[in-house]
């Protein structure tokens, strides 16, 4: 699911950055640092929306750098249990198939696929009665389990139940 | 299944029962003991209060899952009770954890600690993935039915130096550029994380090899290399994917650096499963491997990917007889440092050449030494620093170097291009085919004869592989002479264990039984005592390669050492390096009698030999004494005392012993004289120009 959310991120500037231009530098390092990064507390970081606070930087004694929180509100997407989501099978063996919810990686399991679907070595792929997923392919699943790492979510999905499975 | 289905129901004495809560809901995943249900029950006690009276005490009982597992069903809610032991009130599957994925069950989604013993990989491109032992013996029944209708067998294969030979580096770009354009079967691609491009060169009959071979076998890739290299190479040599589709291995997903395993890929079931490749140590020389003779086109490059991995012992490549006469070999080989800067890795041949440089006359030995160092000097642009020209081969004549390297500017590029052609008369994927042929077609044969004995016995490729060896060299017992270095174990040295693969009989000691001397040169004490039997054949290491490489026992006739054919019959002078040439005698299960009249035609030739030989010898012992300390072999010592030996019973063709043994010394102690001084000089600078 995507979310709006208020975070905050510190960055320490180099004093060569100070001055009139300050800002901008404090926006493209926020931009660098946090776009695509991935925590199991928030979630994957899609895209900063504003900023909406920029502390008064603190030069920190000793290196001269100067330090600075800067909060801001971003789109995060964030998997949860039961959710449903459509992906892009990645890769498929004889164990089950990944695939990706954007920069999330789901498993899914053959018995977690309907019991028509077999396992076919020339593709490789999975076919069932009027469904066929291979690699490219497009799914429509339930994210079952999830774990969450410091910088890494993994998530297991399932496609059997109904209206799950591949989208046509 | 069955004996993961759990029906809790409460136990008889605790009848009837109040469901107080209920602790869980359906398709919730629980663990191990935790509590799904409680209830109460009234109990009656006896002088619990007073001591005549009946009590009656509500007590509070629950039940727990018994497993990992997940609440398939609730059929009680709260404040019903229960009167009757067969009511069913949760249904509950147990959960094996059979297939992990980053360490979560994908069926309950419980966080399981990875378990190596129980839990094994299965997937090619996924180490994230794990499957127990159970499901792995499942999936792999699957994968051996569907091979057994379509009447094929699992193949994994090498990438390096097997299929393919790759290298990287500028010096092969001005190659190229200098062949105004790719030649045939090169390809170039640059890897997604670098710009720098690899040049790869398909093996010949590649094409047809691979076309042939997927008819009857389900191939894998399994290299060294990593994700992106394999996968790129797998683009490369089969665009379409319809050899290997996604079977893909990588070092990436091997989890180790040095050794591959059949196990990796199928856990339980190894009986349909060879192996090619060029290397038989990394593999722990399992059963299923067929080795194949280590493909080069860029000369010197080695094995790009084969950095991490243990050295390997010298091997002798399929290089024209020396024993020729033909123009001596003017080729110049770049050398990775990495694979073989260790002067111990590197041939008997190149030892042999060093030293014979630097004791030759003064003038070419200088000559040589000059151009080793313009080269550098003039490619300092197109050579990484990790490689520089290097002379190598058995019969390297300086003058001759000396006057090609003055006359071009860039001498890498003129005489790079022999080398590429004379490689490339390979045929090895012609005879791996066969191979693999036969042993398809032996497995079905077996397949059903099996179907007929009563106790049903599955064929298995691992024994058809160990006939087939050795059927070889049935009958050969090899002694080594100045193959295996000095300070190794002969029993552990791989030539010694791939001669026994193939069913012949190694020993260390000439014993009466002894067929085959293999060695690298004349000289040595055991080969001059095999020289004075007549049963005993002498030959060059490269017959027992080939013989091994082509999985048949090649003519010894054509392997005679070069010191022993002078004076031989004109037929040993070709070489033997086409191998339809060859007459072979593989198919004869002899024990070589039949060759006998061969062997004693040489004999007599030996005995021809004349003082030059001699001086020969004696040069060269020179040369292993005075590189002593680089090179340890065990010919060292050994040639030593026998020629000692076989000089007194040569009667006049002494050498001046007492010499060699004066420089030696002399050289040990630092006590050397202004010429050896001078010598010495001469050799380290040839070791740095390495």
């Amino acid at each position: 699911m995507f979310f709006l959310r208020n975070l905050s991120h510190t960055i320490n500037l180099h004093p060569s950055y100070y001055g009139p231009h300050m800002k901008e530098f404090l926006m493209r390092n926020l931009h660098g640092d946090v776009e695509g990064t991935c925590s199991g507390r928030v979630g994957f970081i899609i895209c900063v929306l504003t900023i909406t606070n920029i502390s008064p930087g603190k030069v920190l004694p000793g290196s001269g750098l100067a330090e600075f929180v800067v909060h801001y509100q971003a789109i995060v997407f964030k998997p949860y249990k039961g959710e449903v989501v459509d992906a892009i099978v990645t890769s498929v063996n004889q164990i089950g198939f990944f695939a990706d919810v954007g920069p999330l990686q789901v498993f899914v399991a053959q018995k977690l696929m309907p019991s028509d679907f077999k396992f076919d070595s020339n593709g490789p792929c999975y076919r069932g009665d009027d469904q066929m997923i291979e690699k490219n392919g497009q799914v429509r699943l339930k994210i079952v389990g999830l774990k969450h790492q410091a910088t890494q979510i993994n998530a297991v999905g399932t496609i059997k139940e109904d209206y799950l499975g591949q989208i046509q | 299944m069955a004996d993961n289905d759990f029906r809790y129901t409460i136990p008889a004495e605790n009848l009837p029962a109040t469901i107080i809560a209920v602790k869980t809901s359906k398709d919730k995943s629980m663990s191990d003991g935790d509590e799904l249900l409680e209830y109460e029950y009234i109990v009656k006690r006896e002088g619990y209060v007073d001591d005549d009276k009946t009590a009656l005490i509500a007590q509070r009982g629950e039940i727990r899952a018994t497993k990992d597992g997940i609440v398939e069903a609730i059929h009680v809610t709260k404040g019903q009770v229960i009167d009757n032991e067969s009511t069913v009130v949760i249904d509950y599957k147990g959960c094996d954890h059979d297939t992990q994925y980053e360490g979560m069950c994908v069926m309950c989604c419980k966080t399981v600690p990875m378990n190596q013993e129980s839990h094994v990989m299965m997937a090619h491109d996924a180490t994230s993935l794990a499957v127990s032992r159970s499901e792995a013996k499942r999936l792999e029944h699957d994968t051996v039915g569907r091979l057994l209708n379509e009447g094929k067998l699992s193949l994994i294969v090498d990438l390096d130096q097997t299929l393919i030979h790759a290298t990287v580096g500028p010096a092969i770009d001005e190659w190229i550029n200098s062949q105004g354009g790719m030649p045939q079967d090169v390809k170039m691609f640059p890897l997604p994380d670098s710009s720098t491009p690899y040049y790869i060169k398909l093996r010949p009959h590649l094409e047809r090899f691979l076309q042939k071979v997927a008819a009857i076998y389900e191939l894998h890739i399994y290299t060294m290399g990593t994700r992106n290299y394999a996968s790129a190479v797998a683009k490369a040599i089969d665009p379409d994917g319809k050899f290997f589709s996604q079977r893909i291995l990588s070092r990436d997903e091997n989890l180790n650096m040095t050794q591959k395993s059949i196990e990796r890929l199928f856990p339980c079931d190894t009986s349909m499963v060879v192996v090619i490749d060029d290397r038989a140590d990394v593999w722990q020389y399992s059963p299923n491997l067929v080795k194949v003779q280590p493909y080069e086109y860029f000369v010197g490059a080695g094995d790009i990917n084969a950095g991490h991995l243990p050295k390997q012992d010298a091997v002798i490549k399929s290089e024209p007889a020396p024993s020729t006469g033909a123009a001596p070999t003017t080729e110049l080989v770049k050398e990775s440092t990495e694979a073989k800067s260790d002067p111990s890795d590197t041939s008997v041949g190149t030892t042999e050449t060093a030293v014979e440089i630097e004791t030759s006359t003064t003038a070419p030995t200088d000559a040589t030494a000059a151009p080793a160092d313009t080269t550098t000097t003039a490619s300092s642009g197109e050579t990484s620093e990790e490689k520089k020209p290097e002379e190598k081969g058995e019969e390297l004549k300086a003058e001759v170097t000396a006057s090609v390297m003055p006359t071009s500017g860039k001498p890498l590029k003129v005489l790079k291009p022999k080398a590429p052609v004379m490689d490339d008369n390979d045929n090895e994927l012609k005879h791996i085919l066969e191979i693999l042929e036969t042993i398809h077609e032996k497995f079905y044969d077996d397949r059903e004869v099996f179907k007929l004995t009563k106790p049903k016995k599955q064929p298995d490729v691992k024994e058809i592989i160990r006939d087939m060896k050795k059927n070889v060299l049935k009958g050969v017992n090899i002694v080594f002479s100045s193959v295996i270095p000095l300070g190794q174990i002969p029993q552990r040295a791989d030539i010694w264990r791939q001669a026994e693969s193939f069913g012949a009989i190694c020993s260390t000691e000439l014993s009466t039984g002894v067929t085959h001397v293999v060695a690298a040169k004349a000289g040595t004490q055991k080969v001059s005592e095999a020289r004075k039997r007549r049963n005993v054949k002498i030959v060059r290491p490269e017959w027992l390669y080939h013989s091994i490489g082509k999985w048949q026992r090649q003519n010894e006739v054509d392997y005679v050492l070069p010191e022993l054919a002078n004076k031989s019959s004109p037929r040993s002078t070709t070489p033997p390096h086409n191998p339809e040439d060859e007459k072979n005698v593989g198919g004869a299960e002899g024990n070589g009698e039949e060759d006998q009249g061969g062997v004693s035609e040489d004999m007599g030739t030996i005995q021809t030999i004349n003082n030059n030989v001699w001086e020969d010898v004696a040069k060269e012992l020179e040369d292993e004494l005075g590189d002593l300390d680089d090179t340890d072999f065990d010919s060292d010592t050994s040639t030593h005392s026998n020629t000692q030996s076989d000089a007194s019973t040569d009667g006049g063709n002494r050498f001046p012993l007492a010499n060699l043994k004066r420089t030696r010394v002399f050289r040990k102690s630092g006590l050397s004289t202004a010429d050896e001084r001078r010598q010495d000089e001469r050799r380290r600078r040839w070791w740095r120009g390495r």
